[in-house]
């Protein structure tokens, strides 16, 4: 027979002091966690929802992304007539042969970063459809104008629609603004690859995106792409070639995980000692259990089941604590491409669930030994004690 | 004198409660010393030699993504206020595990083991000098993948279409341990007959102010220089050019810091249920205290002092510990060279030893002081 579960409840109540000063304390420790696996969560989310089922992106063999892949102009030249491609409007394949820079350019705030250019082909924003004009208009090719992502234009300088933005020899005018979502194209601006070509002085090319006529013929372009010895290309979808770059997001959720395993670990301490309190405080109720016929091993769940639930009332406030962070977009670079990547933080139901696990896990290890400890005391001691 | 005898007794009384206390409190200034210093750290400043704000780095003005052509290093040359002029090309790459991204820096032999502070070894140096496909090694690379002087290694390119192989001439020490040096002359070569448009140009020069130049100065003329040309420049110290990528970084190190914060009100709160716990338990003697004469305000100060032996004793427990982990376990193995340095500065343990010091006096005035000012006849009539 168990305890009722409203003993330990009405317990946690009539400590009130204590129990909010424990749960603040599990509180602070799991707000943490969730606030850093809500930034990955967050750079996992962009990279992710980027990319569109039918299309193939190519890079050089070796290279780990778009911005470290040098393609010469004569192994881009052979993939403009690759198998398999779906066909635009105007009979052209849907094929984007592109010019990836970065720039440094000033943040609003402080410091500076890489900020992507993104040269397309004809056809590049037809493949990208999320990506659509809200401001402005799209650029020209050959007059060396750039579209800019919204969530770039708010925190860069000289990025905002009518600025002029000079990197080197090369001036470009700003003269439209788009929103690409929470896709990695959030981060970038885009002109022409041609003016990359010529306002860098770029004869390579970067990636080539292809759009495949149908599901079946994805495997079609990849394999065209790949197999080619030409062209020495690493083709995968773009889904998937996006999915990859989460690995971005790698070294922060190593530290964040350290971080909130040494955390755990002192809150699970602070739990201990609440929990190692309220046993000795209730010496003579555990005894009177005793005496009711309450076993031990009831008695010591009980009081586990008390650690835990005060854990899982500070996992929750904690939870509820960080959601205000939900959709906070920031940025930071991206070591892969070298390049800043835009992300907003994101406080998911999952996450919260796991920030309330997480909590309960610190409980469990907070409450078993005190626990142990209500179990053994002997009822005729305990009922004698003041 | 008597009362702190009574203050360390009472510490004592409950001492599970108060290694607890003082094990949380440990743990969590562990972490902030440690998040403190990562801070620090990530800004690169412990990379830094006073070579590094004599030697300039001239690369384009839109970014590293765009060379220079190899004509300048004539033109940096004549210049004037420089005794070195090298090329300086990043090649990416990786050492058998493609995970694990690292860089080997190409440039001219000259340039190497001109710092006073670590030199290379004479014969290691001209050993290098005198092979096109030499290389220095890092010795702390050296240490972790086992290599040895003289040693063919293999390093896959991950930007350039070839990979480098490169025979271990030489070792060099210094606070830069995670890029070998190779030279720039075989990486142009192999740049020549892979990819014939990206040779003859270098990422950036490495420009070393002559002592009589200042570096400041030299970096304006540079610049202005090359205004006009083909590829406007941008030059720096070797100083700035390291701190430019934790600017990169944003608001990393602020959110490090909230981090901190958080921890820091976490202890609070431990440490706060603690004195309450005992302040509580203690109402009677309190009020038997006070009715010997004792003054609130003693009272108060007792229960701080206790405060400040058990959440104080954690605090030491965990500064001592982060360093002694940080000294035992080698930053540079533990993260595989990411991060080099783990120098917990005299600045943070000062820092952390005052948060020690505020939060558990914070955390003991409060709770103190509701069982100091509670009047003595309702103190006894407490049943605790």
């Amino acid at each position: 027979m168990f305890v009722p579960i409203k003993y330990n409840l009405r317990n946690l109540l009539v400590r009130r002091t204590s129990t909010l000063l424990t749960v603040f304390g599990i509180g602070v420790s799991v707000a943490v966690f969730v606030s850093v696996m809500a930034l990955v969560e967050g750079i996992r989310e962009t990279f992710v929802t980027t990319g569109e089922a039918l299309n193939v992106l190519a890079i050089r063999n070796g290279a780990q992304s778009e911005t470290g892949s040098l393609i010469e102009p004569s192994s881009a030249l052979v993939a403009r007539t690759i198998r398999g491609a779906a066909k635009g409007a105007d009979g052209e394949p849907l094929v984007s042969i592109e010019r990836i820079v970065y720039v440094q350019e000033p943040r609003l705030t402080t410091g500076s970063s890489n900020i992507v250019i993104r040269g397309l082909g004809e056809t590049g924003r037809t493949l990208r459809p999320v990506v659509h004009l809200v401001n402005g208009r799209w650029y020209v090719p050959g007059r060396r104008e750039l579209t800019v992502s919204r969530t770039i234009a708010e925190r860069f300088r000289n990025t905002s629609l009518g600025d002029e933005l000079v990197s080197g020899r090369a001036h470009f005018r700003v003269v439209g603004i788009f929103e690409a979502g929470r896709s990695a194209y959030a981060s970038e601006m885009w002109t022409a690859a041609e003016d990359i070509g010529s306002a860098f002085d770029r004869v390579n090319y970067s990636n080539i995106l292809a759009r495949a006529a149908d599901r079946g013929s994805v495997r079609t372009v990849i394999d065209a792409l790949s197999d080619d010895p030409r062209m020495r290309f690493d083709a995968k979808s773009e889904r998937a070639f996006y999915a990859e770059q989460t690995k971005a997001a790698t070294p922060v959720k190593i530290l964040g995980n350290i971080i909130a395993i040494v955390m755990a670990v002192g809150s699970a301490f602070a739990a201990m000692n609440t929990m190692y309190a309220a046993v000795a405080s209730r010496g003579r109720e555990v005894a009177v259990l005793r005496a009711l016929g309450f076993s031990r091993a009831a008695i010591a769940f009980s009081f586990v089941t008390e650690a835990v639930l005060l854990s899982i009332a500070g996992g929750i406030v904690g939870g509820i604590g960080v959601t205000p962070l939900n959709g906070l977009s920031t940025g930071t670079t991206n070591w892969f491409t070298f390049s800043e990547m835009n992300f907003a933080f994101a406080v998911t139901a999952p996450l919260f669930a796991r920030g309330v696990l997480f909590a309960a896990v610190m409980g469990l290890a907070g409450g078993i030994l005190p626990a142990l400890r209500a179990s053994r005391m002997s009822p005729a001691t305990a009922m004698r004690a003041l | 004198m008597r009362l702190l005898r009574l203050v360390f007794k009472n510490a004592l009384r409950n001492r599970r409660r108060t290694v607890l206390t003082a094990l949380s409190v440990a743990v969590s200034l562990f972490l902030l010393v440690s998040l403190r210093t990562l801070t620090i750290e990530i800004k690169g400043d412990s990379l830094m030699t006073e070579q590094s704000t004599r030697r300039l780095i001239t690369r384009s003005g839109v970014s590293l993504a765009v060379p220079l052509p190899l004509a300048y290093k004539e033109r940096l040359r004549r210049l004037g206020g420089s005794d070195i002029v090298a090329e300086y090309q990043w090649f990416p790459c990786y050492y058998k595990e493609p995970r694990e991204p690292m860089i080997v820096i190409a440039t001219a032999p000259e340039f190497c083991g001109t710092d006073p502070e670590y030199p290379t070894s004479p014969a290691e140096l001209k050993a290098f000098t005198d092979d096109v496909t030499g290389a220095l090694i890092p010795m702390k690379m050296m240490e972790r993948f086992g290599w040895k002087l003289g040693d063919r290694v293999t390093f896959t390119g991950t930007i350039f279409p070839f990979n480098l192989d490169l025979v271990i001439r030489g070792t060099f020490t210094g606070p830069a341990q995670n890029a070998p040096v190779c030279h720039y002359r075989y990486v142009n070569e192999l740049l020549r007959r892979t990819m014939p448009s990206r040779a003859d140009k270098t990422m950036a020069f490495i420009v070393r102010t002559s002592a009589d130049h200042s570096p400041a100065a030299l970096s304006r003329q540079i610049d202005d220089a090359f205004r006009n040309s083909d590829v406007p420049t941008r030059t720096e110290s070797e100083k700035d050019f390291v701190l430019g990528f934790s600017s990169m970084l944003g608001n990393v190190a602020m959110f490090i810091s909230f981090i901190a914060v958080a921890v820091v009100f976490a202890i609070v709160l431990v440490a706060t249920n603690t004195m309450s716990m005992a302040v509580r338990e203690r109402t009677h003697e309190i009020a038997v205290l006070k009715t010997l004469g004792f003054r609130p305000a003693q009272v108060l100060l007792m229960f701080v002092a206790e405060s400040v032996l058990i959440s104080g004793g954690g605090a030491i427990a965990g500064i001592a510990g982060a360093r002694l982990f940080f000294t035992i376990f080698d930053i540079y193995t533990l993260t595989n060279g990411i991060v080099q340095h783990f120098d917990i500065q005299a600045p943070t343990v000062i820092l952390a030893v005052g948060v020690a010091l505020a939060m558990s006096i914070v955390s003991a005035v409060i709770p103190a002081w509701r069982g100091a000012a509670r009047p003595i006849a309702a103190g006894l009539r407490e049943v605790a």
